[in-house]
């Protein structure tokens, strides 16, 4: 062997070893033929030599790769052509396992994922005033700390904004505006620019400076048709004209989804004092300034300012939150529900990857004797394992196309079950990041799938392949044995699946049917609110509702009617900071807040919350009567135990004012459906006048045909006053539980596929097993035994199997429900009716999928089987 | 397998169609192939050995020739099968169509001038 052939060996790895196989030897002959014929031409004609032939090497052995590759893929069709029905059922199992991680995916990536679309979001902060003696976050600043905070050198602008809604009025399409109030900087802080027009001006924030708005960019094509002539048009918003300035671009959402306007704040100290956190607040740090920093010198202004004010020096606090956790109110929820929902979607594709790979196997042991002869000619497991990844190509092309389909679909539906006013980036669907996960997922199933097969015959023994003929190898313990051990880890990963989703399904309809402590059928709720010119005047607020109150009231078909600040079980809650007169002054972490609800007369009866003590509000709370409060029992629990709190006196808010009991009601839920008791003062409406509220009314008949007539009265008494969320009372209820029925309805949905998956790859697997069975059947069915017999042993078989999964399975599902446990409030361990359902669930459908072969294989003549094969 | 038509297989490539027509004068093994292409063309066209087999690999899996056993045990031989006679034949006809074609547009003359 000269130093020639060496190198041209080296070379020839370039080639596939198929290639080099058939035609190393020839190549190296030829070669050596024509390097003695250069020999003797001298060093020059040795390098073309070499050059000539390297060229060669490096143009055709690549192609060679992807002929190959083609080859395969080509065969790969071709065996699957032949079991359409098997093919068919793989590429519907690795879909379902796409659709599951693509959509999951898609759902997180909006909420959690995508960045914000503002510059450099990742240097944004919301910044939380705190009450350092309650330990609470206020989620709210006041304006004087805000315009302080302007000054520090760490950040590079603070800006405020809080969410509200107006009315739109002024032409004949009146409409309710989700806008957003804002300080003029706020665009700037964002790093955001206007679309058209302009933004606002420094200054235009103040009272007195012209009053202008900027339009969302939907709300602009919605409502104007997207014309530029929108700009200097005058519009009506709360009953005060405003000039257009400017059009956002779309992908601009702030500080919700729905937001289709942005108004500039009209501050002074006046409106907005020091005692008033009423404005969020967003900062930019600066360049090279850590939040460590900021948050101190922050602190620190606060501490000045304080002191400016005569407040305790120390009692408010700073706090810094990532903007995208502080805009969604959901971000609890989803950063506990986005990691359960990925897990169970993983497991849903690794069920899919069992899945293909068993079918594969099952394809490679039926043309064992093929691959034998492969791996004893030299085929590595490497190129048989590629050989496996790109016979399953076709394949993984037909999963992802289906599997986006599907995820679509999958996807429209949940954006009908999360409520727009979620913050998130972009639209809930497939861009190219979905399909790349979709891409990626199908890749990775198919690599995995293809690597036990390789595995398996890279280290079999050829020569002992070869002497057997193809039904005996193909028949071959160790093979069953293989697709057994896939079979029992589809069944395991199913049953882990069945039983979490049973957990999920149990939580939401826990929470579902748990009483929220008041009435919610046959009442009507819709909301309302007053012109901002009538804010000022409590007495003008009081006296619209009360008309309302009495039109309402007179209504046929109205049993009870009443007013209330915040409904229960909506998001909405608003705390104050209680003490006891007979307490002391409050000290750290002391003072304690309860939810504060404010309610007209009546309230109590309408929501069909029962007095246990004392009185309901009633006329003598009105403007000029005394300050009352009524309590929930676990609110008097905790302020008097064992003691009436009526007619007791009680200090409530910052200023302490004296409040007196009239009366105690039972609990009713107000901010969550689960955990403690929640305390709850509730006080007289009239005494507290709030421009934004809710009627509602309680009626025998069915609360939504009396719509209508409500929205008449309320009309009687204001021409022009939009009424919007228009709902019964257990509507609300079930819009409070969208998440969690979202959740719930997606873990129903894995566990049903995995459930699915599982059939198909249990009747694959028997179908199979049936099938290199048949010659046994016919000798035992010639033999005498009965159909009955012959099914009854193959249903024992496949049900084995299942049971080793069942085991393992319930092993799994025992870890994963005690996480569910800790993620997932009201989650009980290893609840017996999920266990049950899913063992129940999967051995019927393990028994069907099992018995369809059996049943087969029994009703073909048992010596024509015996013939044929 | 359908029977296919020569005329579906073309056109060839120049060093494909080369290495037909070394083959159509009978068995060869490699080395013969690409020392007879070099001399027809006078250097002109030059086979290395990778696109030499990467061409008989795509004849033998079309059909076109057929392996037989050589003289030399390293060395395998190739002979031209019916059918690729018929394609390498077809492929002549297109060729010489297309030159005649050339002369009715007088881009080429009745004689051709030395080069």
């Amino acid at each position: 062997m000269t130093r020639h052939d060496r190198w041209y060996r080296r070379f020839l790895r370039l080639f596939p070893a198929d290639f080099r196989g058939d035609f190393g030897d020839s190549m190296r002959a030829d070669f050596d033929d024509e390097r003695r014929l250069a020999a003797g031409r001298g060093w020059g004609a040795m390098l073309r030599l070499w050059a000539r032939t390297l060229g060669g090497f490096l143009r055709v052995g690549p192609r060679e790769h992807l002929a190959q590759c083609a080859a395969d893929a080509r065969l790969g069709l071709r065996l699957g052509a032949r079991q359409p029905g098997t093919t068919a059922a793989t590429a519907l199992v690795l879909a379902l396992g796409v659709t599951g991680i693509t959509s999951s995916f898609a759902v997180v990536d909006a909420f959690l994922l995508r960045p914000l679309p503002f510059a450099d979001a990742d240097r944004l902060v919301h910044v939380w005033s705190t009450d350092r003696p309650t330990g609470q976050t206020s989620l709210r600043s006041a304006w004087p700390d805000v315009e302080a905070w302007a000054g520090a050198r760490s950040i590079d602008g603070v800006a405020a904004f809080n969410y509200t809604e107006e009315d739109l009025t002024g032409d004949d399409r009146p409409e309710r505006l989700n806008t957003g109030r804002v300080t003029a900087n706020l665009f700037d802080v964002l790093g955001v620019q206007v679309a058209l027009g302009r933004g606002f001006r420094p200054g235009e924030d103040r009272p007195g400076a012209p009053r202008v708005a900027v339009l969302s960019h939907g709300f602009w094509q919605r409502r104007y048709g997207g014309t530029p002539a929108v700009l200097g048009r005058a519009v009506s918003i709360g009953n005060v004209p405003h000039t257009v300035v400017g059009v956002m671009p779309p992908t601009f959402v702030f500080p919700i989804p729905t937001t289709a306007v942005w108004l500039p704040y009209e501050l002074d100290a006046d409106r907005y004092p020091y005692d008033r956190q009423a404005l969020q607040a967003v900062a930019r740090l600066a360049p090279g300034a850590s939040r460590a920093t900021a948050l101190q010198e922050l602190a620190s202004i606060t501490d000045a300012l304080a002191r400016d004010h005569g407040a305790a020096a120390g009692d408010r606090g700073v706090a810094f939150e990532p903007l995208r956790n502080a805009l969604n109110f959901a971000d609890e929820g989803f950063r506990v529900g986005a990691p359960i929902l990925l897990a169970a979607s993983a497991l849903i594709l690794l069920v899919a990857c069992a899945n293909v790979s068993s079918v594969l196997l099952g394809r490679v042991l039926a043309r064992a004797r093929e691959v034998s002869v492969r791996a004893a000619m030299g085929a590595s497991r490497l190129r048989l394992f590629r050989q496996f990844m790109v016979e399953s190509a076709g394949l993984a092309v037909a999963a992802i196309a289906l599997g986006l389909v599907l995820s679509q679909a999958w996807l429209v539906r949940m954006q009908q079950m999360i409520p727009l006013e979620l913050f998130r980036v972009g639209d809930i669907g497939l861009d190219w990041r979905a399909v790349l996960v979709a891409v990626g997922a199908a890749a990775m199933a198919v690599a995995i799938a293809a690597f036990l097969p390789a595995l398996r015959f890279g280290r079999a023994n050829p020569a002992a392949v070869l002497r057997q003929e193809g039904t005996a190898a193909t028949g071959s313990r160790r093979a069953l044995r293989a697709q057994h051990a896939l079979l029992a880890t589809q069944v395991t990963l199913s049953v882990a699946l069945v039983a979490s989703a049973f957990v999920a399904l149990d939580v939401v309809g826990g929470l579902s049917r748990s009483d929220p402590g008041f009435d919610r059928e046959r009442v009507l709720t819709m909301k309302f609110i007053l012109g901002e010119e009538r804010a000022a005047a409590g007495d003008e607020i009081a006296a619209f509702h009360a008309r309302l109150l009495e039109e309402a009231r007179a209504l046929p078909g109205v049993q009870a009617a009443a007013l209330v600040n915040h409904l229960p079980l909506n998001h909405e809650v608003a705390q104050i900071v209680y003490a006891r007169p007979e307490d002391p002054p409050a000290t750290d972490g002391t003072r304690r807040s309860v939810i504060e609800v404010a309610v007209s007369a009546e309230y109590f009866e309408t929501m069909g919350i029962g007095v246990t003590d004392g009185r309901d509000f009633d006329a003598r709370d009105g403007r000029s009567g005394a300050a009352a409060a009524v309590v929930n029992r676990a609110f008097g629990e905790r302020l008097w135990p064992g003691r009436s709190p009526v007619g007791r006196e009680l200090a409530l808010g910052a200023d302490g004012r004296r409040v007196t009991v009239v009366g105690v009601v039972s609990d009713a839920r107000h901010w969550t459906l689960s955990g403690e008791d929640e305390p709850i003062v509730y006080r007289p409406l009239p005494q507290v006048p709030r421009r934004h509220a809710r009627l509602i009314v309680r009626t025998p008949g069915d609360p939504a045909g009396l719509a209508d007539a409500v929205q008449q009265a309320v009309w009687r008494v204001d021409r022009t006053m939009p009424l919007t969320e228009i709902r019964t009372l257990d509507q609300v209820v079930r819009d409070f539980l969208l998440p969690q029925r979202a959740m719930g309805t997606s873990m129903a949905a894995l566990g049903a596929v995995g459930l699915l998956l599982m059939a198909i790859g249990l009747y694959g697997l028997l179908a199979l097993v049936v099938g290199q069975r048949r010659r046994e059947i016919g000798v035992r069915m010639a033999l005498g035994a009965s159909k009955g017999e012959v099914v009854r042993a193959v249903v024992a078989s496949g049900l084995r199997v299942t049971a080793i999964g069942l085991v393992l399975g319930l092993g799994l599902a025992a870890i994963l429900t005690s996480l569910l446990t800790g993620l997932l409030p009201g989650a009980r361990l290893l609840d017996p009716f999920a266990l049950a359902g899913s063992t129940a669930a999967l051995l019927l459908v393990a028994g069907v999928s099992a018995y369809l072969p059996a049943r087969r294989a029994v009703r073909v003549d048992p010596m024509q089987t015996i013939r044929d094969t | 397998m359908p029977r296919r038509r020569p005329e579906d297989a073309l056109p060839l490539s120049p060093p494909m169609f080369h290495v037909l027509l070394s083959l159509s004068k009978g068995e060869r093994h490699g080395y013969l192939i690409m020392k007879e292409v070099e001399d027809r063309t006078a250097g002109g066209v030059r086979l290395s050995t990778g696109t030499l087999y990467g061409i008989i690999r795509r004849l033998l899996d079309g059909g076109l020739v057929t392996e037989v056993p050589a003289a030399d045990p390293r060395r395998r031989a190739y002979r031209l099968t019916p059918f690729g006679r018929d394609v390498a034949r077809a492929e002549a006809e297109r060729l010489e169509s297309l030159v005649v074609e050339a002369r009715h547009s007088r881009l080429l003359g009745a004689r051709r001038r030395p080069s």
